[in-house]
Protein backbone atom coordinates (compact mmCIF):
# COMPACT_ATOMS: atom_id res chain seq x y z
CA UNK A 1 0.00 0.00 0.00
CA UNK A 2 1.72 3.16 -0.68
CA UNK A 3 1.71 5.82 2.00
CA UNK A 4 1.24 9.03 -0.05
CA UNK A 5 -2.28 9.02 0.74
CA UNK A 6 -5.52 9.42 3.52
CA UNK A 7 -8.93 8.42 2.77
CA UNK A 8 -11.67 10.39 4.88
CA UNK A 9 -15.20 10.39 5.22
CA UNK A 10 -16.93 13.36 5.55
CA UNK A 11 -20.58 13.92 5.95
CA UNK A 12 -20.99 10.08 5.10
CA UNK A 13 -19.12 11.02 1.90
CA UNK A 14 -15.61 9.92 0.97
CA UNK A 15 -12.65 12.02 -0.13
CA UNK A 16 -9.34 11.51 -0.45
CA UNK A 17 -6.56 14.06 0.77
CA UNK A 18 -2.51 14.02 -0.11
CA UNK A 19 -0.80 12.35 3.25
CA UNK A 20 2.43 15.47 2.81
CA UNK A 21 -0.58 18.02 3.60
CA UNK A 22 -1.42 16.68 7.35
CA UNK A 23 1.15 16.36 10.27
CA UNK A 24 -0.60 14.06 11.53
CA UNK A 25 -3.65 12.60 12.66
CA UNK A 26 -5.73 12.46 16.30
CA UNK A 27 -8.94 11.51 17.58
CA UNK A 28 -10.79 13.99 18.05
CA UNK A 29 -11.30 13.73 22.07
CA UNK A 30 -7.76 14.20 22.19
CA UNK A 31 -7.55 17.70 20.14
CA UNK A 32 -7.48 19.94 23.07
CA UNK A 33 -4.82 18.50 24.33
CA UNK A 34 -2.89 19.09 21.08
CA UNK A 35 -0.91 22.31 20.90
CA UNK A 36 -0.02 24.53 17.94
CA UNK A 37 4.00 25.88 17.39
CA UNK A 38 3.42 28.60 19.58
CA UNK A 39 1.75 26.47 22.34
CA UNK A 40 -1.90 27.53 21.68
CA UNK A 41 -5.14 25.62 20.94
CA UNK A 42 -5.21 24.52 17.92
CA UNK A 43 -8.43 25.88 15.77
CA UNK A 44 -11.05 23.22 15.38
CA UNK A 45 -12.99 23.28 11.93
CA UNK A 46 -15.86 21.01 10.86
CA UNK A 47 -15.29 20.02 7.54
CA UNK A 48 -18.73 18.60 6.53
CA UNK A 49 -20.77 21.68 7.45
CA UNK A 50 -17.85 23.85 5.45
CA UNK A 51 -18.37 21.73 2.15
CA UNK A 52 -21.95 22.24 2.57
CA UNK A 53 -22.23 17.99 3.64
CA UNK A 54 -24.77 16.92 6.19
CA UNK A 55 -23.01 17.21 9.71
CA UNK A 56 -22.15 13.99 11.08
CA UNK A 57 -20.47 13.37 14.28
CA UNK A 58 -16.48 13.63 13.69
CA UNK A 59 -14.17 10.87 15.33
CA UNK A 60 -11.00 12.38 13.58
CA UNK A 61 -9.13 15.61 12.95
CA UNK A 62 -6.80 16.04 10.34
CA UNK A 63 -4.02 18.22 11.75
CA UNK A 64 -2.85 20.79 9.09
CA UNK A 65 0.15 23.07 9.09
CA UNK A 66 -0.12 26.36 7.17
CA UNK A 67 1.94 29.12 7.87
CA UNK A 68 0.36 30.86 10.23
CA UNK A 69 -0.67 27.63 12.47
CA UNK A 70 -2.19 24.34 12.47
CA UNK A 71 -5.56 23.78 11.87
CA UNK A 72 -7.59 20.60 13.35
CA UNK A 73 -9.90 19.61 10.33
CA UNK A 74 -12.86 17.43 11.84
CA UNK A 75 -13.91 14.44 9.95
CA UNK A 76 -16.05 11.44 10.26
CA UNK A 77 -13.28 8.59 9.58
CA UNK A 78 -9.96 8.56 8.25
CA UNK A 79 -7.79 5.94 7.18
CA UNK A 80 -4.27 5.42 4.80
CA UNK A 81 -5.40 4.58 1.18
CA UNK A 82 -3.31 2.91 -1.29
CA UNK A 83 -3.92 0.96 -4.21
CA UNK A 84 -3.28 -2.59 -5.16
CA UNK A 85 0.28 -3.54 -6.02
CA UNK A 86 1.36 -0.47 -4.56
CA UNK A 87 0.31 1.67 -7.79
CA UNK A 88 0.61 5.35 -7.79
CA UNK A 89 -3.33 6.79 -8.03
CA UNK A 90 -4.05 8.63 -11.15
CA UNK A 91 -5.51 11.60 -10.70
CA UNK A 92 -7.75 13.19 -13.09
CA UNK A 93 -7.82 16.74 -13.67
CA UNK A 94 -11.69 18.32 -12.21
CA UNK A 95 -14.32 18.69 -14.71
CA UNK A 96 -13.76 22.03 -16.15
CA UNK A 97 -17.64 23.10 -15.48
CA UNK A 98 -17.52 21.51 -12.34
CA UNK A 99 -14.06 23.74 -11.45
CA UNK A 100 -15.06 26.54 -13.06
CA UNK A 101 -18.28 26.70 -10.93
CA UNK A 102 -16.86 26.13 -7.49
CA UNK A 103 -16.22 28.71 -5.43
CA UNK A 104 -13.10 27.42 -4.00
CA UNK A 105 -10.07 26.27 -4.57
CA UNK A 106 -10.48 23.11 -2.94
CA UNK A 107 -10.59 20.11 -5.17
CA UNK A 108 -7.00 18.66 -6.81
CA UNK A 109 -8.25 16.37 -8.88
CA UNK A 110 -10.61 13.12 -9.53
CA UNK A 111 -9.44 9.52 -8.79
CA UNK A 112 -11.80 7.12 -10.43
CA UNK A 113 -11.46 4.39 -8.04
CA UNK A 114 -14.15 0.78 -8.25
CA UNK A 115 -16.13 2.67 -10.88
CA UNK A 116 -16.55 5.82 -8.40
CA UNK A 117 -15.58 9.53 -8.69
CA UNK A 118 -13.43 9.94 -5.64
CA UNK A 119 -12.17 13.84 -4.97
CA UNK A 120 -8.95 14.78 -3.91
CA UNK A 121 -9.25 17.79 -1.33
CA UNK A 122 -6.32 20.49 -0.79
CA UNK A 123 -6.86 20.16 2.98
CA UNK A 124 -4.26 23.39 3.09
CA UNK A 125 -5.96 25.55 0.94
CA UNK A 126 -9.08 24.73 3.19
CA UNK A 127 -7.03 25.47 6.17
CA UNK A 128 -5.95 28.62 5.19
CA UNK A 129 -9.20 29.65 3.98
CA UNK A 130 -11.10 28.41 7.09
CA UNK A 131 -8.10 30.70 9.32
CA UNK A 132 -9.45 33.65 7.21
CA UNK A 133 -12.87 33.30 8.70
CA UNK A 134 -13.96 34.35 12.04
CA UNK A 135 -13.58 31.76 15.07
CA UNK B 1 -42.94 6.13 -36.50
CA UNK B 2 -45.62 8.02 -34.16
CA UNK B 3 -42.45 10.39 -33.88
CA UNK B 4 -41.07 10.13 -37.46
CA UNK B 5 -41.80 12.89 -40.28
CA UNK B 6 -40.15 11.19 -43.28
CA UNK B 7 -42.76 9.42 -45.60
CA UNK B 8 -40.23 6.77 -46.18
CA UNK B 9 -37.58 4.81 -44.64
CA UNK B 10 -34.98 6.33 -47.17
CA UNK B 11 -32.27 8.99 -45.64
CA UNK B 12 -32.95 12.04 -46.74
CA UNK B 13 -30.07 15.10 -47.01
CA UNK B 14 -32.27 17.16 -44.81
CA UNK B 15 -33.22 14.59 -42.12
CA UNK B 16 -30.89 13.88 -39.29
CA UNK B 17 -31.38 11.44 -36.50
CA UNK B 18 -32.68 12.77 -33.05
CA UNK B 19 -32.71 11.34 -29.66
CA UNK B 20 -36.34 12.59 -28.81
CA UNK B 21 -36.82 13.15 -24.84
CA UNK B 22 -39.54 14.39 -22.17
CA UNK B 23 -38.85 16.84 -19.47
CA UNK B 24 -41.83 17.62 -17.72
CA UNK B 25 -44.49 17.49 -20.20
CA UNK B 26 -42.57 18.87 -22.94
CA UNK B 27 -40.68 17.23 -25.94
CA UNK B 28 -37.17 17.91 -26.94
CA UNK B 29 -34.79 16.45 -29.26
CA UNK B 30 -30.92 16.31 -28.93
CA UNK B 31 -28.97 15.34 -32.34
CA UNK B 32 -27.86 12.07 -31.75
CA UNK B 33 -23.79 12.89 -33.17
CA UNK B 34 -23.80 14.54 -29.94
CA UNK B 35 -24.70 11.77 -27.75
CA UNK B 36 -22.41 8.97 -26.71
CA UNK B 37 -24.84 6.86 -24.69
CA UNK B 38 -27.96 7.00 -22.03
CA UNK B 39 -27.66 5.85 -18.65
CA UNK B 40 -30.52 4.47 -16.48
CA UNK B 41 -30.43 7.31 -13.16
CA UNK B 42 -28.51 6.54 -10.16
CA UNK B 43 -27.56 9.56 -7.50
CA UNK B 44 -24.58 12.02 -8.77
CA UNK B 45 -21.90 12.38 -6.39
CA UNK B 46 -22.02 15.80 -5.11
CA UNK B 47 -19.27 18.22 -5.55
CA UNK B 48 -18.79 20.80 -2.66
CA UNK B 49 -19.91 24.08 -4.22
CA UNK B 50 -21.31 23.64 -7.18
CA UNK B 51 -24.84 25.21 -7.45
CA UNK B 52 -28.18 23.40 -8.36
CA UNK B 53 -27.96 23.16 -12.10
CA UNK B 54 -24.50 21.04 -11.71
CA UNK B 55 -25.52 18.12 -8.98
CA UNK B 56 -22.41 16.31 -9.29
CA UNK B 57 -20.44 13.82 -11.60
CA UNK B 58 -20.56 10.52 -12.12
CA UNK B 59 -18.38 7.82 -13.95
CA UNK B 60 -19.45 5.38 -16.71
CA UNK B 61 -16.10 3.43 -18.51
CA UNK B 62 -13.88 5.04 -17.01
CA UNK B 63 -14.88 8.32 -18.10
CA UNK B 64 -16.27 11.50 -15.15
CA UNK B 65 -19.38 12.61 -16.70
CA UNK B 66 -20.29 16.27 -15.01
CA UNK B 67 -23.99 15.80 -14.38
CA UNK B 68 -26.11 19.10 -16.05
CA UNK B 69 -30.14 19.29 -14.71
CA UNK B 70 -31.78 20.28 -17.63
CA UNK B 71 -35.58 20.87 -15.78
CA UNK B 72 -32.90 23.61 -14.29
CA UNK B 73 -31.25 24.74 -17.66
CA UNK B 74 -34.78 24.97 -19.13
CA UNK B 75 -36.01 26.56 -16.55
CA UNK B 76 -38.63 24.35 -15.75
CA UNK B 77 -39.42 23.63 -11.86
CA UNK B 78 -36.26 21.16 -10.24
CA UNK B 79 -38.22 17.62 -9.20
CA UNK B 80 -37.02 14.40 -7.74
CA UNK B 81 -35.74 11.86 -10.33
CA UNK B 82 -38.02 8.99 -11.33
CA UNK B 83 -37.96 5.43 -12.69
CA UNK B 84 -37.89 7.32 -16.10
CA UNK B 85 -35.28 9.63 -15.72
CA UNK B 86 -32.30 8.98 -17.55
CA UNK B 87 -28.53 10.74 -18.06
CA UNK B 88 -28.11 11.53 -21.82
CA UNK B 89 -23.96 11.30 -21.98
CA UNK B 90 -22.53 14.02 -24.31
CA UNK B 91 -19.28 14.86 -25.94
CA UNK B 92 -19.57 18.71 -26.11
CA UNK B 93 -16.22 19.85 -27.51
CA UNK B 94 -13.62 18.48 -24.52
CA UNK B 95 -16.28 18.75 -22.22
CA UNK B 96 -18.00 14.85 -21.18
CA UNK B 97 -22.08 16.20 -19.83
CA UNK B 98 -24.29 13.52 -18.22
CA UNK B 99 -27.39 15.84 -19.07
CA UNK B 100 -30.34 13.90 -16.52
CA UNK B 101 -33.59 14.57 -18.38
CA UNK B 102 -37.08 12.77 -17.25
CA UNK B 103 -37.77 10.32 -19.89
CA UNK B 104 -35.67 9.19 -23.10
CA UNK B 105 -38.28 8.43 -25.89
CA UNK B 106 -36.86 7.55 -29.43
CA UNK B 107 -34.64 8.05 -31.68
CA UNK B 108 -36.05 9.61 -35.13
CA UNK B 109 -35.36 11.42 -38.24
CA UNK B 110 -36.81 14.58 -38.04
CA UNK B 111 -36.89 16.69 -41.18
CA UNK B 112 -35.29 20.04 -41.09
CA UNK B 113 -36.87 21.57 -43.70
CA UNK B 114 -39.92 21.70 -41.63
CA UNK B 115 -38.09 23.80 -38.52
CA UNK B 116 -39.99 26.48 -37.53
CA UNK B 117 -38.40 29.48 -35.55
CA UNK B 118 -38.89 29.54 -31.67
CA UNK B 119 -41.63 32.02 -30.79
CA UNK B 120 -40.61 35.32 -29.61
CA UNK B 121 -42.83 34.87 -26.72
CA UNK B 122 -40.96 32.09 -25.10
CA UNK B 123 -39.08 32.49 -21.63
CA UNK B 124 -35.47 33.75 -23.20
CA UNK B 125 -33.19 31.17 -20.62
CA UNK B 126 -34.73 28.59 -22.34
CA UNK B 127 -35.32 30.31 -25.72
CA UNK B 128 -31.57 30.74 -26.56
CA UNK B 129 -30.98 27.08 -25.78
CA UNK B 130 -33.42 26.06 -28.96
CA UNK B 131 -32.71 25.73 -32.54
CA UNK B 132 -35.86 25.61 -33.37
CA UNK B 133 -39.08 23.29 -33.62
CA UNK B 134 -40.47 20.61 -35.45
CA UNK B 135 -44.21 19.44 -35.24
CA UNK B 136 -44.33 15.72 -35.44
CA UNK B 137 -47.56 13.50 -35.72
CA UNK B 138 -47.17 13.58 -32.21
CA UNK B 139 -46.19 16.53 -30.41
CA UNK B 140 -44.06 19.82 -31.05
CA UNK B 141 -40.83 18.95 -30.32
CA UNK B 142 -38.09 21.51 -29.34
CA UNK B 143 -34.50 20.98 -30.87
CA UNK B 144 -31.90 21.27 -28.32
CA UNK B 145 -28.78 23.43 -29.74
CA UNK B 146 -25.68 21.72 -28.18
CA UNK B 147 -23.38 24.19 -28.90
CA UNK B 148 -25.53 26.73 -27.07
CA UNK B 149 -25.95 24.46 -23.92
CA UNK B 150 -22.79 24.11 -23.68
CA UNK B 151 -21.93 27.76 -24.15
CA UNK B 152 -24.47 28.66 -21.71
CA UNK B 153 -22.82 26.07 -19.11
CA UNK B 154 -19.39 27.77 -19.75
CA UNK B 155 -21.12 31.61 -18.88
CA UNK B 156 -22.47 29.98 -15.92
CA UNK B 157 -25.83 28.68 -16.49
CA UNK B 158 -26.94 31.65 -17.16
Amino acid sequence: MTAGWLHMIVGGQPFLVQHRQVSRTVPVARVAEVQDERGHALRQVALAPLLGLPATPARHALLVPTRRRTVALLVEATDLFGLEGDLEPLILPVPPLIAQAVGHQWLGGVLIHNDYPLQLLDVRQIAQDALKQPA
Amino acid sequence: MLWAQSSDQTLLDQDRTYLLFRIGDEFFALESSSVREVLRWREAVPVPGTPPLLPGILVQRGTVYTVVDARRLLGFEATPATRASRYVLLQLEDQQIALLIDEVLDLVLLDRTRLEPVPATLAPQRARLLGGLIRTERALVALLDAAEVLAVLQAGGE
